[in-house]
């Protein structure tokens, strides 16, 4: 799978990936503490991730504690990779275009690559 | 900041991963006083008895226990289980090789420097041999770290 894939741009989806793509596993607590956000933020998106089958979930437990480990699918590597590209692609462009706005706070990608 | 805020997430994420592979002081200490006791074994083995063999086996044993204990509670404190195969980190792979190539090849030295009664010779080689392996190991994780920051590694 290559180019762009809308379900990366949603909430903290990106960086959960990014976060997963160089680890074998990463627990919840440690995901939530380095993305910065909420409990809720991290299980509704790994969810979604999880459904679209690029996220792998374990339950198991350290001592009597419940713990939630997630690692990237091949699937969810390779999407990855491919939506990497394909940002980096877009930045090239905008490096490369004379007048350049600035993009952040939200871009639109179609407009920019087109 | 780049035009892409995307990729400033990704960075950062990575980032915040390759941090894992840093090891704190106390090990690199640790690491350091088990290497010279590592590589001198041939050394310390000659001035002891036979009966003592054992003794040594049950060190090295020991340590070997410790070294996987140590990586296991790391793993189980911080969350992060990065892979334990060098061959998923492709710049560090060339050092770790180097490292084990000069670890053997040090080793082999002492050990033969010893076995032709040459200990004093033997002494001056062991420092220099876990200076060179013990940079070399520097150089390994740093080679990890960077290639977990560049999203390089393939688990």
């Amino acid at each position: 799978m290559t180019g762009r894939d809308p379900l990366f741009e949603t909430g903290p989806r990106l960086a959960l990936c990014a976060l997963l793509q160089g680890a074998e596993w990463v627990e919840f607590a440690t995901t939530r503490d380095m993305l910065g956000v909420s409990d809720s933020v991290v299980s509704k998106h790994s969810r979604t991730l999880e459904e679209a089958g690029y996220l792998e979930v374990r339950k198991g437990s350290v001592g009597r504690r419940p713990r939630t480990w997630f690692r990237l699918t091949a699937a969810g590597q390779s999407a990855l990779r491919g939506h990497l590209d394909w940002l980096a692609h877009l930045r090239h462009a905008l490096d490369d275009a004379p007048h350049a706005g600035n993009t952040a706070g939200g871009t639109d990608y179609d407009d920019a690559v087109t | 900041m780049s035009k892409v805020p995307e990729l400033d997430q990704v960075a950062d994420a990575r980032r915040r991963l390759a941090a894992h592979a840093r090891l704190p002081l106390g090990y690199w200490v640790f690491y350091g006083v088990a290497l010279v006791a590592l590589a001198g074994l041939p050394l310390w083995t000659s001035w002891l008895g036979a009966a003592d063999h054992p003794l040594v086996s049950w060190g090295v044993a020991a340590l070997g226990i410790a070294s996987a204990g140590y990586a296991w509670n790391r793993r189980r404190r911080t969350g992060v289980h990065l892979p334990k195969r060098v061959g998923a980190y492709p710049s560090a792979r060339p050092w770790w090789l180097a490292g084990l190539a000069l670890t053997l090849a040090g080793f082999g030295a002492i050990f033969t420097l010893v076995a032709q009664d040459l200990r004093p010779v033997a002494y001056g080689v062991l420092p220099v041999v876990a200076i060179a392996v013990f940079a070399l190991q520097l150089k390994t994780r740093s080679a990890m770290e960077r290639d977990l920051q560049e999203g390089r590694v393939r688990p």
